[in-house]
């Protein structure tokens, strides 16, 4: 099927994202190299770090070398210093410019991406667990079984979905990407649930199903054997959504201060930290802003039925 | 066509929007904008620094606090007089000033504005020093009213004036123990000052007029002014340089280095009575050493966070006492950013890197511990987030690690309260009397704000004398010995004093408008426009 | 009838319950008392005291919880303690602001969702479609607090037509009747248009695939064999039938339009229930949040009975059970 090939492009595609982001970083998203020099430059900034033999650093925004001397010029100030003292000239390309603490914005928007997909993958993955056993169990055994996960689900399904996140954040006291992880996926496996618990009905209602259950196969082996895998199919479809769904989450939580916090980035915090900023560092939200965008994007059409 | 019509309709109702928009030109009133609203026009149930400034406006107190927050000028009441003794002081109030439901404020309202104050039952938040050090107050007549304290101290009449005046009349209609579950004072509140309360649409917008029975028929010269509540920060900022708001009590330092330019708005920048701290909870063995704490000021550099993430807008603090303050120690010199230093104490504390992971070590109880920590702050505040990241990378060099956790303001104070942090970014707002007890005396570690459990025997004899010292000039030589202390044993690192930057539209004439750390609006009746 | 009646009383119910699990949960959580203790270095914990004293939370759970009931009974819900009101007139007051700005958002995601939905079914597969479903997708992209920024960036701060923040301007009181028309409408025009993106995305892409798949069954395609006008078969067979899904997502969309947005909100100042949720929240105001909590869930379980009911009133072929 075109659409699984889809899907398995952009899984391994992410997987590979997050396996080499670390290394393509052009700098350290963390620490500036002089956070008073480099404080929010514009994109497309360049700027020089002298190397002294004496082993010094000095970064420079710009240079030009006038007999035996090197004048430079600082953000505060200018000064010059010797020729024969510098080892070498080092050339720092900002390409999408820096932030207030001088830290390169592209290398963050990279590994922001990273924690964004880690955040949404594995929220979604969890979500998906809970959700598939949740609607198995209440396919299978139906019943009471049955009225009381379904009721559960109506229950959960209730709740305005971002206040319930407020609440629980606010009343716990946690705000680590652990916790965030858990809470939203535990808000976000309603919809897997009911769709596994259709689909179980359906199977169950086949009839190779009924030839198990008379030959007297355990329960659990033709739950998890039988039914499970044709059951799970149309469910895994639902994965990408739930992913693009928390990414977004995220960026609306950061937004209103519950977020991941810094200096960790994520491409949520990342633009809701430049909405704060907009009319000083107008560049920092570009980059995260479309990716984030994109990649929701590319999640709701992967997961779009065919037609 | 019908389609044809609709759009000619439109058209006219557009034009007709234009045509009202001229005619709605800025006239005599200008607006504030707020990113949160008042929490009630009841003085003693608000809370917020912005309800206060506002309230100030409409509400007449005795005497007017001045910018060298010692002395007083002379408003609702006339004068006053000290009985010899120093332990009373008889004020004699104006005759001519007049609550807005046209019943007269006399010194009958300020006797049970005192009772309000102390009231268990109300539970005004800054009654404690008022009910500790004031014995009674009590009306002789109309315009004779008499504060007796319960012993001489130098902030007497700073407390006595911290007690907001309410009309008696409204205010004893609702007993004390119904005042938190009553909306009655916030739907006409009934006010003296220069200005009164016409409309307050909460959360949307507040309307304060011109109160033409004010006693100076001179003010206010701007007859209307509006408050707008606009929560969200950028957009608020817009409206501002767009020209629909005239003043703003704060702006980021950055928005204003970009646009300090700009021929529509000026901004005004004054040294706040407050200042920014690292605390270390000295709880923890790691910083329970004095030296490490020397060692961590020398390591921080503050300058270069004051120029990158500031602007420049702040001033380095060195003490609990802010620079402005009259009780402050001008000797005391900012612990300067020196590496060799601070690694030289850290080695004397006895860390050491001894299993070359990079991470500083020490042998405390037996245990091998690695110099790690984690700081706290409060998600809302961009500066302190970002000082936390500079911090960490400044911390790096030494080879402490150091993890950065960011709350949601109540998460953050229930961490701060319950001791369970490491270190923690904040800030205190200082009070314009001098006083250290509440967060650096030893008894404060129990019940109070010494969360950093800080606890200096000398310390604690000496602010003890000094905060109930008369003679200020000899309490300031005790003062400075006792910042010293403080700046020796560094329970906090002290970070930076803010500048706050307030921003006015130019259609305000700038020269009369005042602005300092006891209000944004200080002289708001004074203020006129072009 | 009966059903229905039932229904509502289990709607009640099931949304009082929920209330009841977030009381409990927000006296077992461990939390701050008040943000009224602003780092405030006169504040002792003798005020502290006093203040749970005031507030009614120095009694056990048990009893708080009873008194709680007892406000419920008397159709207060509460008194809150930062408005210092019954909880029920806080969302009295609130209600007002969220409707007014989202039965026209309402109005405009169903009303667009559908055309544009109806629109790109018809250009299956060509361009037309192809970038509708695009576009659609890219705004229901983008964070809504985003979206709002951007809107007052463009239409506020750079053109100066809408204004950004509020539901009147401060003159109003002074205009006369068409004006002050106008003015509510121009308020209107950008927090609705925010909050309808999303859902307008939502619908216009159901309501093309319900279309798609109406037309593709069997009775379109006999009225094809018998020569019938496609522009007939397509308003007069195909749509009255796509529409009937289409028209019980207006239940289910419900509370996102009635129930109030925490974020389109904030962004445009409108007091409404979602600001008033995150007042709650952020000022740890727990008999506010409580009451919120079951008003929303309750909008909530309605929504969803009103499109079962919907549901059975245009297909006849699902009944009541």
């Amino acid at each position: 099927m075109k659409k699984q090939r889809q899907i398995i492009f952009v899984a391994s595609f992410i997987i590979a994202y997050i396996l080499i982001s670390d290394f393509i970083l052009p700098f350290d998203p963390f620490i500036s190299p002089d956070k008073e020099n480099l404080s929010s430059l514009p994109p497309f900034s360049i700027a020089y770090e002298l190397n002294l033999k004496n082993g010094e650093k000095i970064v420079v925004l710009d240079y030009k070398f006038e007999d035996a001397f090197i004048l430079y010029q600082q953000k505060f100030k200018a000064g010059r210093i010797e020729k024969e003292k510098i080892e070498k000239i080092k050339t720092f390309i900002f390409l999408l410019g820096t932030d207030n603490l001088g830290r390169d914005v592209l290398s963050r928007t990279i590994y922001g991406g990273k924690i964004s997909l880690i955040i949404g993958v594995i929220s979604a993955l969890i979500s998906f667990i809970i959700g598939t056993a949740i609607g198995a169990f209440a396919g299978y055994f139906g019943g009471i079984v049955d009225k009381i996960l379904m009721r559960l689900t109506d229950v959960f399904l209730a709740f305005p979905k971002l206040f319930l996140i407020l609440v629980v954040i606010a009343f716990t006291h946690t705000q680590t990407i652990l916790s965030l992880i858990l809470i939203l996926s535990l808000l976000n496996w309603m919809g897997i649930a009911r769709l596994i618990r259709a689909e179980f009905l359906k199977v169950k209602g086949m009839e190779f199903i009924t030839v198990l259950e008379s030959m007297g196969l355990p329960d659990l082996t033709i739950a998890v054997k039988h039914i499970l895998p044709n059951a799970i199919l149309p469910a895994l479809i639902s994965i990408p959504l739930i992913t693009g769904d928390v990414i977004l989450t995220e960026s609306i939580l950061s937004f209103l201060g519950f977020g991941i916090q810094p200096p960790i980035p994520t491409w949520g915090n990342m633009i809701s930290e430049a909405e704060k900023n907009l009319l000083s560092t107008w560049w920092l939200p570009i980059l995260p802003g479309i990716l984030i965008s994109g990649t929701v994007l590319m999640m709701n059409l992967i997961s779009q039925p065919e037609t | 066509m019908r389609i044809n019509h609709l759009l000619l309709f439109f058209l006219l109702l557009t034009s007709l929007f234009f045509t009202s928009c001229r005619r709605a030109q800025k006239q005599n009133y200008i607006v504030i904008g707020s990113t949160i609203d008042i929490d009630s026009f009841n003085p003693y149930l608000s809370t917020s620094l912005f309800t206060q400034d506002l309230l100030d406006r409409v509400y007449l107190r005795l005497a007017i606090e001045q910018e060298d927050y010692r002395t007083f000028k002379p408003l609702l009441a006339k004068r006053w007089e000290w009985s010899k003794d120093s332990t009373q002081i008889t004020f004699y109030l104006r005759n001519d000033v007049f609550w807005t439901d046209g019943v007269k404020t006399t010194a009958y309202d300020v006797e049970f504005s005192f009772k309000c104050a102390t009231s268990p039952e109300v539970a005004w938040l800054n009654a404690e020093d008022i009910t500790r050090n004031i014995e009674y107050v009590k009306a002789l007549n109309e315009t004779t009213l008499v504060v007796k304290y319960r012993y001489v101290y130098p902030y007497q009449l700073t407390d006595i004036n911290d007690v907001w005046i309410v009309p008696k009349h409204i205010y004893e209609k609702i007993p004390f123990s119904e005042w938190r579950r009553n909306g009655y004072f916030d739907e006409k509140p009934v006010t003296n000052g220069p200005y009164k309360v016409a409309r307050w649409e909460r959360g949307q917008l507040i309307e304060l007029v011109k109160n033409e029975n004010y006693f100076d028929k001179s003010y206010p010269k701007i007859e209307r002014v509006f408050v707008k509540i606009v929560p969200n920060e950028a957009n608020l900022i817009l409206q501002f340089l767009n020209g629909e708001i005239d003043v703003l009590p704060s702006i980021p330092p950055a928005v204003a280095e970009k646009y300090e330019n700009s021929p529509d708005v000026k901004f005004i920048r004054y040294p706040f009575l407050a200042y920014e701290y690292i605390g270390w909870n000295q709880r923890n063995p790691i910083f329970a050493d004095k030296k490490v704490r020397q060692a961590l000021s020398y390591g921080i550099n503050v300058d270069e966070i004051i120029k990158a993430i500031l602007k420049g807008n702040a001033v380095r603090s060195t003490s609990p006492f802010p620079s402005i303050f009259w009780a402050h120690n001008e000797k005391l010199k900012p612990y300067p950013y020196d590496i060799e230093k601070a690694r030289k104490l850290l080695h004397e504390a006895g860390w050491k890197d001894s299993d070359g992971d990079g991470i500083l070590d020490k042998i405390i109880n037996g245990k091998k511990v690695d110099f790690k920590f984690t700081l706290i702050t409060n998600a809302e505040n961009q500066t302190r987030k970002e000082i936390a990241t500079a911090v960490q990378n400044d911390l790096a060099k030494l080879g402490i690690k150091m993890e950065i956790q960011v709350y949601e303001f109540n998460t953050f104070m229930r961490h701060i309260l319950t001791k369970n942090f490491d270190a923690v970014i904040s800030g205190w707002r200082v009070a314009t009397k001098p006083d250290l007890t509440t967060v650096f005396h030893s008894e404060a570690i129990k019940s109070g704000h010494n969360f950093v459990s800080y606890s200096n025997p000398y310390f604690d004899r000496l602010n003890d004398s000094a905060s109930v010292m008369n003679n200020l000039n000899n309490a300031k030589i005790l003062w400075d010995k006792i910042q010293e202390i403080i700046y020796e044993d560094q329970p906090y690192t002290f970070l930076y004093e803010p500048v706050r930057i307030s921003g006015i539209s130019k259609r305000i004439k700038p020269e009369t408008v005042k602005m300092n750390s006891i209000s944004f609006l200080y002289n708001l009746h004074e203020w006129e426009l072009k | 009838m009966l059903y229905i009646l039932k229904r509502i009383v289990n709607s009640i119910f099931l949304s009082f319950g929920i209330a009841t699990i977030v009381f409990f949960l927000l006296r077992i959580l461990p939390s701050a008392s008040f943000s009224d203790i602003y780092l405030n270095p006169r504040l002792s914990e003798d005020v502290l005291s006093r203040l749970k004293v005031a507030y009614g939370l120095d009694k056990p759970v048990l009893i708080q919880f009873l008194n709680w009931l007892k406000e419920i009974l008397t159709g207060n819900l509460g008194f809150s303690f930062i408005y210092r009101k019954p909880v029920i007139n806080c969302i009295g007051e609130a209600i007002l602001f969220t409707l007014t700005i989202g039965i026209p958002a309402l109005i405009l995601s169903f009303g667009f969702g559908i055309f544009i939905g109806v629109q790109s079914a018809r250009k299956r597969g060509k361009t037309v479609d192809r970038i509708l479903n695009l576009s659609f997708l890219i705004l229901y992209s983008i964070p809504s607090f985003w979206l709002g920024i951007v809107l007052i960036l463009i239409f506020s701060y750079t053109l100066g037509i809408f204004p950004s923040s509020g539901l009147r301007s401060i003159n109003f009181n002074e205009m006369n009747f068409f004006e002050k028309i106008f003015d509510m409408f121009m308020h209107i025009v950008l927090p609705s248009t925010t909050l309808s993106i999303a859902p307008m995305a939502a619908i216009a892409r159901f309501t093309r695939n319900t279309m798609l798949n109406v037309l593709s069954q069997t009775y379109i395609k006999t009225a094809k064999a018998k020569g019938l006008d496609e522009r007939t078969i397509f308003y007069r067979h195909a749509l009255p039938n796509a529409l009937i899904p289409v028209i019980t997502l207006f239940g289910l969309y419900l509370p996102f339009f009635f129930a109030g947005s925490i974020v389109v909100e904030e962004i445009f100042s409108i007091p409404g229930i979602g600001k008033l949720m995150a007042d709650s929240i952020f000022q740890r105001d727990y008999p506010l949040t409580v009451g919120i909590t079951l008003f929303v869930s309750f909008i909530v379980i309605i929504g969803n009975l009103i499109s079962d009911i919907l549901y059975s009133i245009f297909d006849p072929r699902i009944r009541l059970k």
